[in-house]
């Protein structure tokens, strides 16, 4: 008998440093995180400052077409998703949108 | 008898507190100044049991729980910055919410007040648990 076992509590890939990614009142554009180490499984992302919109099928985020990321708000992510992640600030936001990104494992 | 190709999912939903530690696990507590103006204060937690496999981690103050005191927390080594937005770095932590995390990923981290922001005591509480 195979068993899968999830590991819920993954803990930081030895040597990856997060990325961060800001985008004030005035940035429209669409925005990617770079590349994530190869034994990376899971991201662990921190929304601060304001909402952001996100879309993984490969469109560029609208504030009416993508996933809203609320500000104050821990998202966890496979890797496989977030390097396919868009981004783009919602355009009524008043604040900079700040994101963090942490590399996790198994 | 079990068929060869069948597979268990096995999840580790819910952590229960260190058998032996009393008061359902061990709380230890870390202090940030928060009167006045206070400055940047980086704390580590150095002390959690080898044993221990997951940690919950949550924000008390004394603003009554209001879910107005945060802290940034960084696990890749860095220290976190708490200047402008825009070159801020971490993971805001926030009142009001219990976090789970793996205990190696909260042996690695680094936590920082933002002074900015901060205007009461805060105390991060660390409970140690087992899966």
């Amino acid at each position: 008998m195979n068993t899968y076992v999830v590991n819920r509590y993954n803990k930081p890939t030895p040597g990856a440093v997060a990325q961060s990614m800001q985008m004030t009142t005035s940035d429209n554009a669409v925005k990617t995180f770079g590349a994530y180490k190869e034994n990376t499984k899971v991201i662990f992302l921190s929304v601060s400052g304001a909402a952001v919109g996100m879309t993984i099928d490969g469109t560029a985020p609208g504030d009416t077409s993508s996933h809203r990321l609320f500000s104050g708000n821990n998202y966890y992510f496979a890797k496989n998703l977030m390097q396919n992640a868009k981004f783009k600030r919602i355009s009524t936001g008043t604040a900079t949108v700040n994101l963090y990104a942490s590399e996790m494992t198994n | 008898m079990p068929n060869e190709f069948e597979v268990t999912v096995e999840e580790n939903l819910v952590p229960t507190p260190r058998p032996g530690r009393a008061n359902n696990g061990r709380h230890f507590r870390q202090w940030f100044k928060g009167s006045g103006t206070p400055g940047q204060s980086i704390k580590k937690f150095f002390d959690i049991s080898d044993r221990t496999k997951v940690c919950f981690l949550q924000i008390k103050s004394r603003e009554n729980n209001t879910g107005k005191q945060k802290l940034l927390m960084t696990i890749d080594g860095t220290t976190p910055n708490v200047d402008a937005p825009e070159i801020r770095t971490g993971h805001e932590l926030s009142e009001r919410t219990i976090y789970k995390f793996n205990a190696d990923l909260v042996r690695a981290a680094r936590f920082s007040n933002i002074p900015t922001s901060q205007t009461k005591d805060i105390t991060l509480v660390c409970t140690e648990m087992t899966i």
